[in-house]
């Protein structure tokens, strides 16, 4: 078939037959017809947007001609279902931002889920972006973002599915470029040899940057070598092929190739406003409302913490900025929640004026705010009082560790009494569930430490019951959840292993004989993929062999529990020569190279080296956002400032 | 928040690639249509606050319906004929806004008066069809109904429909010729009626009708009309 040419006819007939077809039909109010929008003014409601799909203007399809060449055409694809992919903030941005770029297109894929798959490879019909059902093999670039380490396996699945080979060797400029992005190409190269670039960092200016570079390249003809070349001249452009392994340290092969890539970051970040158009699902998605993103970046340390680092510094977007968008996002989509999204939104400087003039804005439209991430202290319950109204569904706090000393060496920067202050207050005020996260397998970890968890949540919970007025202390709910800690690049404690495999089992047997509260319940994350997720995340291009080989023995989406076969990796990892206890338990020494040494976050390796010394010495660090500056290097190097309220500060 | 004074009915087509949505897709996208159109729609009190409004009787994944209704209570009055237009301009490809009008507050809900379904069926068959062939079907058809019964079961659990009840006329079998290929289809239209046990799925009907072995094609299901006993 013609790589231009729409599957729908083919698929079809078979859509009545598999889970959820509405993950596969396109049309939702706001996705991009095919035709490219002249501008982007923020205001669904204006003569721009001729190119929405909507009743009014169009009963058959509004027509984009995807065989029209003089057009770029990307596709993006988040790699798992709809329901998981189309809530992604990061998919929306570039998105729009293409989509409004002269003579460009943007369109969305997603991995059809299992069933869908199986219809698709029976009958030869490939992979394909939604909004024209054409096969994504036509597209000029396939960008894929890479949002965890366990969308390994799905990301070759869907470069295979969509008849490209997954290997960039093996592809040429009949293929469309395969490009990375997201929080896992900060260590890219586990998935280095199916890539032909990264985009490191924040996407919004680069990836326009890349787009008119590989046009351009196109149009002149170039051949895929020289237009590597040329795509690593941008900056945050990262393309494997050009870097070679020299006593153990990737170096460039060529003099006039970076040495360093650093990411990218966005200064003006207060001043880029937050999408306010974006799709409306019809199939009901993960995460199925409005997001607006309040502030980027996060400066609190935790040391265990990679977005904390890959993400700095703190950007705000300021109060006014954020009203509006509010207000024309509801009004362009017809949501009835809208999510006020950030790594520590309860950290925005004027987060109280936020809540309260949406409180009072949306007061009897039935439409609720949401708050993601809960900041463990009184504060943070104000907060959440505001945005809660009468539906108090649950709370979550992460004191992460068990005792202050461990939370002072992941410079979690919380005490007990901030825990128990929040949740005295949360069950004072009507909540009567909460969940606490807490990491086993931490550096510096002791038993007490494990132990420490089951006494504080002890703690928390009669606290909890003596909040509560008599009659209803039977209601009284507590959770606690508990992850394995699976270190990470780019963080302070990126040199060390997690702990053995027989060791995880010990301490979770520590915890489990703790005596806890017969009102509390423990819940796990499974330790046998934080063991995948850790041998995978701090490894060298030596994994993506690994990876390669056991989505050959059919595994994927990996990142749901009830699909995870740990059977397979092990098969996987002994089929290639690997060994993947020793990957997630690899040490390595402060002089020895690291594998991503050669992609720089801003935060100097010399600043993360300082942090795991104060970690060892149990001191911690402050918060340079509301604090002095402690040095990490991110300003300095990426010229940037920290932003409040949307304004520089002083 | 005032009390909701009125009852806005809106009759709409859901058809196209739309007409895979399930009925709760259908339902929270109405929901968003009426928001994105900004009506001064109700809000019931207490723990969810939620839009209030009744949809009409479920569609099946994959049937399209070209006389359908959903009810939604409002608070202030605005002409049909600006409702409509609103409506209109927020809806989406796939959902085409026929018309509105007032209803009493206290009318029963549509699913309860709604009752009568018109069907169509289009079947079809690698080779083409011809008149043996849906005289065939209409016997089948015919044999299965007189028999009085429909057992469906569904995830271990069977559900028996009185088709004594369920089906109002009995059903018309014909050949028609495609629009673009001029390939013959059969066309199967149905009457039912649905009940407080629920409505048979036509589909199912047929197929039970025609045996798991037929290599008949359902190439499309519409819910040509819907209406009560007042209509």
């Amino acid at each position: 078939m013609k790589k231009t040419e729409s599957v729908w006819p083919l698929i079809e007939p078979h859509l009545t037959k598999v889970e959820r077809p509405s993950r596969y039909i396109n049309h939702e109010y706001n996705a991009y017809s095919g035709s490219p929008r002249q501008t982007n003014d923020h205001s669904c409601h204006t003569d721009n947007h001729l190119s929405h799909t909507r009743d009014s203007l169009c009963h058959s399809r509004a027509g984009g001609n995807p065989s029209e060449h003089s057009r770029y055409r990307a596709a993006f694809l988040y790699p798992d279902t709809y329901e998981i992919g189309q809530s992604n903030a990061a998919i929306a941005i570039l998105y729009q931002l293409v989509n409004t770029h002269e003579g460009c297109s943007a369109e969305r894929v997603f991995l059809p889920w299992l069933d869908m798959i199986d219809v698709m490879r029976k009958h030869d019909i490939p992979l394909f972006a939604l909004e024209s059902a054409t096969p994504v093999a036509g597209f000029d670039m396939f960008g894929i973002t890479l949002p965890h380490t366990l969308a390994a396996t799905n990301i070759l699945e869907a470069i295979d599915l969509a008849g490209i080979p997954i290997k960039s060797c093996d592809r040429t400029l009949e293929h469309p470029l395969v490009v990375g992005g997201g929080p896992e190409a900060f260590n890219p190269e586990p998935l280095s040899s199916f890539f032909d670039a990264f985009m490191i960092g924040e996407g919004e200016e680069v990836l326009l940057e890349f787009v008119d570079t590989h046009r351009r390249c196109l149009d002149q003809r170039m051949s895929k070598a020289e237009l590597l070349l040329e795509l690593s001249k941008i900056e945050g452009v990262y393309i494997p092929s050009l870097y070679k392994l020299d006593h153990n340290a990737l170096r460039p092969k060529d003099e006039s190739i970076p040495t360093r890539i650093n990411k990218r970051v966005i200064k003006d970040f207060d001043k880029l406003p937050p999408v306010t158009d974006p799709i409306v699902p019809f199939a009901e998605v993960a995460h199925d409302r409005l997001t607006i993103e309040l502030l980027r970046g996060c400066t609190r340390g935790c040391r265990f913490c990679q977005a904390g680092m890959i993400y700095r510094p703190v950007r705000e977007r300021s109060a006014d900025m954020i009203i509006d968008s509010v207000a024309r996002g509801l009004a362009c989509t017809g949501f009835d929640e809208v999510s006020l999204v950030s790594l520590s939104s309860t950290d925005h400087s004027q987060i109280e004026q936020i809540l309260k003039r949406l409180h009072r804005m949306l007061s009897g439209t039935g439409v609720g705010i949401s708050l993601p991430s809960q900041r463990l202290d009184a504060f943070g319950i104000d907060m959440a009082r505001l945005v809660a109204g009468e539906k108090k569904t649950g709370l979550t706090f992460a004191p992460e560790a068990g005792t202050q000393r461990l939370r002072d060496i992941i410079n979690k920067n919380v005490t007990e009494k901030n825990l128990i202050d929040a949740v005295e207050q949360a069950y004072a005020a009507g909540w009567r569930r909460c969940k606490l996260y807490f990491m086993i397998g931490l550096p510096g970890e002791t038993d007490e430490d494990i132990i420490g968890i089951a006494e504080l949540a002890n703690r928390a919970y009669a606290a909890a019951k003596d909040s509560v007025p008599d009659g209803q202390r039977g209601n009284v709910r507590m959770t606690v959840s508990v992850a394995v800690f699976v270190p990470k690049s780019h963080t302070p404690f990126q040199w060390g292993g997690q702990i053995a495999r027989e060791e995880i089992d010990r301490r979770i047997t520590v915890l489990r004989n703790a005596k806890m509260h017969k009102g509390i319940d423990l819940s796990w994350h499974d330790p046998a993929t934080s063991r995948i997720e850790a041998a995978i995340s701090r490894a060298g291009r030596e994994a993506s062999t690994l990876i390669e080989e056991v989505w050959r023995q059919g595994a994927k989406f990996d990142a749901w529990s009830e699909r995870f076969n740990e059977l397979l990796w092990e098969n996987a990892a002994d089929a290639v020569g690997l060994d993947i206890s020793a990957m997630a338990e690899r040490n390595y020494s402060i002089e020895e190279p690291l594998p991503w040494d050669h992609i720089s976050c801003g935060v100097s390796k010399k600043f993360l080296a300082k942090e795991y010394d104060r970690s060892l010495a149990i001191e911690t660090s402050t918060d340079c956002s509301f604090d002095r500056c402690i040095a990490c290097g991110v300003c300095t190097d990426l010229d940037v400032d920290i932003k409040l309220g949307g304004e520089s500060r002083a | 928040m005032p009390d909701p004074l009125f009852r806005l009915r809106i009759n709409f087509q859901k058809h196209d690639r739309l007409s895979l949505l399930s009925h709760l897709e259908l339902v929270r996208a109405m929901e968003r249509i009426i928001r994105r159109a900004q009506l001064p729609y109700a809000v019931s009190q207490g723990f969810n606050a939620h839009m209030r409004h009744a949809p009409g009787p479920a569609l099946p994944v994959g049937t399209s319906g070209l006389n359908e209704f959903f009810d939604v209570w409002t608070t202030e009055y605005v002409t049909p004929k600006e409702v409509l237009a609103r409506l209109r301009a927020a809806s989406v490809v796939g959902v085409r806004m026929l018309g509105v009008k007032y209803v009493p507050a206290n009318l029963r809900g549509l699913q309860a008066t709604h009752v009568h379904e018109e069907y169509e069926m289009v079947l079809s068959i690698a080779g083409g069809v011809d008149e043996t062939m849906a005289a065939k079907i209409n016997t089948l058809l015919n044999d299965l109904i007189a028999t009085g019964e429909l057992k469906v079961v569904r995830k271990k659990k069977a559900k028996i429909y009185d088709l004594k009840s369920a089906v109002e006329t009995a059903p018309n079998v014909s050949l028609v010729h495609g629009a673009t290929n001029g390939e013959s289809n059969i066309m199967i239209k149905l009457n039912l009626r649905s009940s407080d046990q629920g409505s048979v799925k036509p589909e199912l009907l047929v197929m039970e009708a025609l045996g798991n072995e037929s290599p008949l094609m359902i190439k499309s299901i519409t819910r040509t009309n819907l209406y009560s006993d007042e209509d």
